[in-house]
């Protein structure tokens, strides 16, 4: 596996790998709610891929090898199922209506699914943790907006939305 | 499911935080290290930070439309922090107060503050009956050292030179003992377990801020950088059974910017115009002093330096002099004294400053 040596542009684009990988990582969530053997199988396998690149071009991005690595194992497993690969991207997933598109396909149905599970794990957090990630990921401030917004330290802000995505991921996951 | 009943809640926590920190934008090459470090570990670690990544990056696409409003959710988080203490029978009427407060401003945090301060030191008497239980932290800082410790909770404790401190997390209260010192502390926030600092008879309590406490000669000093700290005298350390509100227990709330001492009798006086700036100099190991006197500003110097200064002479102890040095640096305040002509100075041995009247200074 090869990845693109974009070390100087990577530096002055605001967002890293998280950006770049966001479609991917949307389909991973969709994957892994819906199947969690295989989704575990296939993080083993990540985890065995990751373990065997060369330490230095890991350290270089590691957010960036994790999620493609990732990616390509996710595809190569649904390829060897006969399904297509899974590509969704936030864009039809936030275009659909809230009841739903006759016409949509059965992906951006599940993207659906999964965007509800993720909204009703949001209303079982606390409102102050609800706050901070709805500024942070549906207004994108950055943390250091959201520390003068609400007049505490940005570290804070890092401990809040911890807790915050925690209690989602615990919500989410069974 | 609840957070405490997740199997991997250890690695499930610090997947979130790793996660969070992903999502704020390219990470230093110091945590791209600790991130490959932390992935090496087990499958199960990658396994968690995809999920929380994904997690994550789903929820951008929630809530699209903007209808929940966040000053709306504020106003909500307030009522959970105030129903912690229901057995408080003071706090009906002060709690109105903090209300209108937090309406009228909207400053959450403030509130939040305002309201725990109002609160009863359930914890206290945990603590007092058994100071030194399992899973206390205590560490020592020598001359000249400055250390740095990251809590469980997130909450930093930064400690300045000559510094004794006793740390205790119970499930009611973070419980830190200043023994000697200075510490600035930088507090996550925790609505059910307050942060206190002890501090001699003093206690500064805070949910979510940064401040400042230092013990120096019997007084106690608090100042706030950020948020907002209660600070409470009275508790006698020969007799730990005092209850909070008995006469002669006072309390004292400080707002960001503000700084008060607490006496030895316990008296706790506010300070006019507080230096903040000066108090948090220490962090970056500068001394900032504006018409300090020479035996203040001596003092401050002997704290971080194995050389001492020492002030002879009286008559030029009351001298005041401004200016900013690097903590560890004596040498550049002496040789500034020398350039003033009002000071003559000796060295003799090299850990010793003497400092006098210059001979051919008419007063």
């Amino acid at each position: 596996m090869t990845l693109k040596d974009n070390n100087k542009s990577e530096e002055g684009r605001r967002n890293n790998a998280f950006q770049r990988y966001a479609p991917k990582l949307l389909s991973f969530l969709i994957f892994r709610l819906k199947n969690k053997a295989d989704a575990q199988d296939l993080t083993q396998e990540t985890y065995v891929r990751l373990m065997h690149v060369k330490h230095n071009d890991v350290i270089r991005q590691p957010d960036a090898y994790l999620f493609k690595i990732a990616d390509n194992l996710a595809n190569e497993f649904l390829m060897k199922q006969n399904r297509n690969p899974m590509t969704t991207d936030l864009e039809t997933v936030m275009k659909m209506g809230k009841d739903g598109d006759q016409n949509a396909s059965v992906r951006a149905t599940e993207a659906h699914l999964a965007l509800q599970q993720l909204e009703q794990s949001l209303d079982k957090i606390s409102p102050l943790y609800k706050s901070v990630l709805l500024l942070r990921k549906r207004d994108g401030l950055s943390h250091k907006e959201i520390a003068k917004q609400l007049q505490i330290s940005p570290n804070t802000v890092h401990v809040y939305l911890t807790r915050a995505l925690l209690y989602c991921r615990a919500e989410l996951t069974e | 499911m609840s957070i405490a009943k997740l199997r991997n809640k250890q690695i499930a926590e610090e997947a979130s935080a790793w996660a969070v920190k992903l999502d704020a934008g390219p990470l230093a090459i110091g945590d791209k290290k600790a991130l490959v470090l932390w992935l090496s570990q087990s499958a199960l670690h990658v396994d968690e930070l995809l999920l929380s990544a994904a997690i994550m990056t789903g929820l951008s696409a929630v809530d699209a439309q903007k209808k929940i409003s966040i000053d709306d959710l504020l106003k909500e988080a307030a009522p959970e922090i105030v129903t912690l203490f229901p057995n408080k029978p003071h706090a009906p009427s002060k709690k109105g107060q903090s209300y209108k407060y937090l309406v009228q401003s909207r400053k959450y945090m403030t509130a939040i503050a305002a309201v725990i301060m109002i609160s009863v030191l359930t914890g206290l008497y945990l603590f007092l009956a058994n100071p030194y239980a399992q899973g206390q932290i205590a560490f020592v800082t020598n001359t000249g050292e400055q250390r740095s410790i990251t809590l469980k909770d997130g909450s930093v404790v930064h400690a300045n030179t000559e510094t004794k401190i006793d740390i205790k997390y119970s499930e009611t209260e973070r419980t830190v003992k200043l023994l000697r010192g200075e510490a600035m502390f930088e507090v996550a926030h925790d609505a059910a377990r307050p942060f206190r600092v002890y501090s001699r008879a003093t206690i500064a309590q805070a949910v979510g801020t940064t401040f400042n406490v230092r013990q120096v000669d019997g007084v106690i000093k608090v100042a706030v950088l950020e948020g907002i700290v209660a600070v409470r005298s009275g508790h006698k350390p020969g007799n730990i059974n005092t209850a909070p509100d008995m006469p002669g227990y006072k309390k004292y709330l400080l707002k960001a910017g503000e700084q008060a001492s607490v006496t030895e009798n316990g008296d706790i006086i506010a300070n006019a115009n507080p230096n903040i700036k000066a108090v948090a100099s220490w962090r970056i190991r500068k001394l900032i002093f504006m018409s300090d006197t020479l035996a203040t500003i001596a003092a401050e110097f002997n704290r971080y330096n194995y050389e001492q200064i020492y002030v002879d002479d009286k008559t030029i102890a009351a001298l005041k002099f401004s200016g900013v040095f690097n903590a560890d640096d004596p040498h550049s305040f002496i040789k500034y004294l020398e350039s003033s002509n009002k000071i003559n100075i000796d060295r003799p041995r090299p850990s010793e400053f003497r400092l006098n009247a210059h001979v051919y200074t008419n007063n």
